[in-house]
């Protein structure tokens, strides 16, 4: 059996173990009924199908960490739903489902370097970098002297995502995204 | 926020309370209870062992407990005489710290003398109704009386489909059946935790939002300090208010032998004047505790009780690490 890890000690996005399925904790809430121990309803993604799943444990409950590995890969291109990437220290290629990737696939462009999460020789999710640098291809062009309130507009990068930049942001601008929020950080010179 | 910007963004809770405060006293006032002050610190804490005391000690090296409900002493205030009494107490749970408890906590308990569960629970329907009619409440409850009322069996069948009457005096069985339901029951799990267990993921979800709900008659193992009804099941009843739980009522356990037997199985320090009391006591006694933190979250629209105590347990250096609550 893995690394144990109690129920109060858990944190959003740890990875656990339940029956053989991997699982990453999405979010949790402690509660403790009148004459009645203490609880917690854990809300958890089958990392195996992607499905939000609910359990309820006990505080006093211990689960076990999933044992995971993770290798340093790079993103090379995707077809249909499977995303393609590659071992770049034994040039294996890494073939990834969609529905692993999820919404990460709006930061990932080509040559990217990564991590895999890999459980049981399976990759179960990605590790992004903290910020990645993406092209601007579409959004309006900024009026000058707006004095309206609201200071950004749409923009869209070049793996398609749409994020809220500054109005001063240009077509083929570089700009800095954090990956945890989706959000802008800062335009960057090439 | 900072601590100075989150007190002054309470000046509205500082009103409500003193308004909610000011409406209760006039309640029971009105009805000739006697408002008490009871100790804080004491030589036993009672019979709950799913509530963890904060432990301190006199001089002399004696364990002394923050007490974790005034009702010991509430109720030999009963026992001497007099027949009705409330206490707006301060409270302490070692270790509850989450949206809904504060480790420390304000607590309304009565007493009345002569009195079962029941008019207990029309006791406490009387005052929150009377204290909606007073307070500007934003809360969005239908409070028309009469409040609706179901036992514990009936609820817990409905919502799992396991009748706890079946399993009485088989605790094995209880335990096979939640696991045919899916639930991985470890080999350390008693009646309780199975029980809880099933509640917490079946059927408290359930609970209305929208409405008060009384559920009545717990099974002897979860009977705190009710009297028994029968061989099985005690008179006690759980108020919850807009699905949260907001007060525990009982007929108390006036029975001086089973209150003996009870302190003695979780085997701390006996209370023993409430013994001696009780074996020179005739009649029943009717008693509640209703939790003021949460009563006023509730009728202030707010979210967590952090947000309605003006130093939650996170503003006074009781939280080592991140407060992941409330700040």
């Amino acid at each position: 059996m893995g690394e144990q890890i109690g129920i109060n000690d858990i944190y959003r996005g740890a990875r656990v173990e339940i029956e053989g399925t991997p699982y990453q904790i999405v979010d949790y809430e402690h509660v403790k009924p009148g004459k009645g121990q203490a609880f917690a309803r854990i809300k958890m993604k089958n990392l195996l199908n992607g499905r939000i799943e609910q359990y309820t444990f006990k505080s006093a409950d211990m689960l076990t960490l999933a044992d995971c590995v993770e290798k340093e890969v790079e993103y090379s291109y995707s077809y249909g739903d499977v995303f393609v990437f590659m071992d770049y220290n034994t040039y294996e290629q890494v073939e990834v489902d969609k529905e692993v990737i999820g919404e990460k696939a709006g930061f990932l462009k080509e040559g990217d370097h990564v991590s895999a999460v890999i459980y049981q020789g399976r990759v179960i999710d990605i590790n992004l970098p903290k910020y990645v640098v993406l092209k601007v291809t579409k959004t309006e062009v900024g009026l000058k002297g707006d004095r309206i309130s609201k200071a950004t507009k749409p923009a869209e990068v070049e793996t398609g995502l749409t994020v809220a930049v500054p109005i001063f942001i240009n077509e083929g601008d570089l700009i800095k995204i954090d990956t945890s929020t989706g959000k802008y950080v800062e335009r960057v010179k090439e | 926020m900072t601590l100075y910007e989150r007190l002054r963004a309470k000046r509205d809770v500082i009103r409500g309370r003193r308004e909610l405060y000011r409406i209760i006293r006039e309640y029971f006032e009105g009805l000739g209870f006697c408002e008490v002050e009871t100790p804080v610190v004491a030589g036993w804490y009672g019979l709950d062992l799913n509530i963890e005391p904060f432990v301190t000690q006199y001089a002399n090296g004696k364990m002394l407990y923050l007490q974790v409900s005034p009702e010991f002493f509430l109720k030999k205030l009963v026992i001497a005489g007099y027949d009705k009494v409330f206490e707006i107490a301060r409270v302490f749970r070692n270790g509850e710290y989450t949206p809904l408890h504060n480790p420390e906590f304000a607590m309304l308990e009565w007493y009345e003398q002569g009195k079962s569960y029941w008019d207990v629970m029309k006791r406490v329907e009387d005052l929150i109704v009377h204290v909606s009619s007073k307070f500007h409440a934003v809360w969005n409850l239908d409070l028309s009386t009469p409040w609706e009322k179901v036992s514990l069996r009936d609820i817990f069948r409905e919502y799992t489909g396991i009748d706890i009457d079946e399993f009485k005096g088989d605790i094995g069985r209880f335990l096979e059946r939640a696991e045919e339901q899916g639930y991985n029951i470890k080999a350390d799990y008693s009646w309780n935790d199975v029980f809880f267990l099933l509640f917490v993921d079946k059927v408290e979800p359930k609970i209305p939002k929208d409405r008060p709900l009384f559920i009545y008659d717990y099974p002897c193992p979860l009977g705190g300090m009710a009297k028994f009804k029968d061989d099985f099941y005690t008179e006690r009843f759980e108020l919850y208010l807009g699905g949260i739980e907001i007060a525990n009522g009982y007929s108390e356990l006036v029975d001086p032998e089973e209150q003996l037997r009870r302190w003695e199985m979780v085997g701390d320090a006996v209370d023993v004047d409430f013994i001696e009391g009780l074996r020179s006591y005739e009649g029943n006694i009717g008693g509640i505790a209703v939790g003021l933190d949460r009563l006023l979250l509730l009728m202030m629209g707010k979210k967590r009780v952090q947000d309605v105590i003006l130093f939650p347990f996170g503003d006074v250096g009781g939280i080592a690490g991140e407060d992941r609550y409330y700040k």
